[in-house]
């Protein structure tokens, strides 16, 4: 019966990540284009009819998350055989199953984003005109100060409390110094991620969807830190009681892309200039 | 508070960044002790080679303007709009004195030159009375 609750969030996952992100995102293929070179796209109109005509990415992530449901779908009702091992419980064989299909997916996907943008520098020449804002970008305008000094004392404390158990020798093994070695990892990669956010080059989600997709950004990088805090928690559970808190912790990973697919999918683009076109059209001269 | 480049244009790119900050500095945008964007900021948003931005910054260091204070970034100097000024006087008084040595080359007298200057100023003033 529990593993409907797997199935529910695996299918929650995909209908977001492969129906409704692919559905949102395909209006700012125009306003990618547009954002480049807004002249070379009005001088192109042939190009702005063939692109909005096009729909293969879509069906074909369309497809792909009828595929992966279904298959879930199958193995749930024991329909078909399972694909993994067969004396696995059905948790880890949906688990592998969903993890197997987002992974082929995101690559599909990471190969059709690079052919896009090698498309784009290609036949876009980037605009003459480029302007930039004279205003220093500091983490501090997005973040507050206390949510920082919070993240920071708090991956702090939390590899010092792993430092501190195997110094004491409560723990030890390579297991425990590999997971500590993996969390300082992750928390240095995290770090690195949000220190690099603020700093970043504006792209055109920046000039779509204004100063707020930064601060979301930010705010998500932030909030990315705590991430090691969790595992290191689900791995010392792991090391001290011996409890299997593997499916847990997957289904909770998969809970937050959710979360930050549906953040994703409720950014808005900036208000166009009064009396203009809603999506792209505000961002190309007529 | 926005900079435009224009990478077409006959004025190379660095020059166009120091004019535009100047310009905000002699109009009062930017004022004394504001900080800048960092030179890897403002190259990443125009695309531009960092060196570019750097040579601008340096420019802009030189006259004056502009004031590097290590790791806490570039600020604008304390008496920055008065040095822009200068500049700008400087400059106007030298495309002058080129353009009176030319004119003196060409053979016009002193009346003539008068003449013409006063002409141009008044063609040009109705442009300056627009607020």
């Amino acid at each position: 019966m529990s593993e409907w609750i797997d199935l529910a969030i695996y299918v929650t996952f995909i209908v977001l990540i492969f129906v409704l992100l692919p559905r949102h995102g395909r209006q700012f293929t125009l306003v990618m284009i547009a954002d480049r070179n807004s002249e070379w796209l009005a001088r192109n109109r042939d190009v702005v009819a063939r692109l909005e005509r096009s729909r293969w990415f879509l069906n074909a992530c369309y497809l792909w998350a009828a595929i992966s449901i279904a298959a879930l779908l199958g193995v749930t009702l024991e329909l078909i055989a399972p694909p993994f091992e067969a004396a696995a419980p059905k948790w880890e064989v949906l688990k592998d199953l969903n993890s197997t299909f987002a992974i082929v997916g995101f690559l599909g996907w990471g190969v059709c984003s690079l052919l896009w943008f090698r498309w784009l520098r290609t036949y876009v020449p980037p605009a003459e005109t480029r302007r930039a804002t004279l205003k220093p970008r500091l983490v501090s305008d997005y973040l507050a100060l206390p949510w920082r000094i919070a993240v920071e004392a708090l991956t702090l404390l939390h590899l010092g409390v792993w430092a501190a158990i195997g110094a004491l020798g409560s723990a030890g093994g390579a297991k425990f110094w590999g997971g500590l070695a993996f969390l300082v990892g992750l928390s240095a990669f995290f770090a690195v991620y949000a220190y690099l956010v603020p700093r970043r080059r504006p792209g055109y989600l920046d000039r779509v969807f204004g100063e707020t997709y930064r601060r979301s950004e930010i705010r998500i990088a932030c909030f990315m830190r705590v991430w090691p805090v969790v595992a290191g928690a689900i791995v010392m559970t792991d090391l001290t009681t011996g409890a299997d808190l593997r499916r847990a912790a997957q289904l909770l990973v998969v809970s937050f892309v959710c979360v930050l697919a549906l953040m994703v999918l409720r950014l808005r683009p900036v208000a166009p200039a009064s009396g203009a076109t809603p999506g792209y059209g505000a961002f190309v001269p007529r | 508070m926005e900079i435009t480049v224009l990478t077409s244009s006959p004025e190379p790119v660095y020059e166009q960044i120091v004019r535009q900050i100047q310009d905000r500095v002699a109009s009062g945008e930017l004022k004394p002790g504001t900080a800048l964007p960092t030179v890897r900021q403002l190259a990443g948003d125009l695309r531009l080679n960092r060196n570019t931005v750097a040579r601008a910054y340096k420019q802009l260091e030189d006259r004056g303007v502009i004031l590097t204070a290590g790791r806490k970034g570039t600020f604008v100097r304390d008496n920055a709009s008065r040095e822009v000024e200068r500049i700008k006087s400087n400059r106007a008084e030298r495309s002058v004195r080129h353009l009176v040595a030319a004119l003196r080359g060409d053979g016009l007298s002193r009346a003539e030159i008068e003449t013409l200057f006063n002409d141009a100023l008044r063609i040009a003033q109705p442009k300056e009375t627009v607020p």
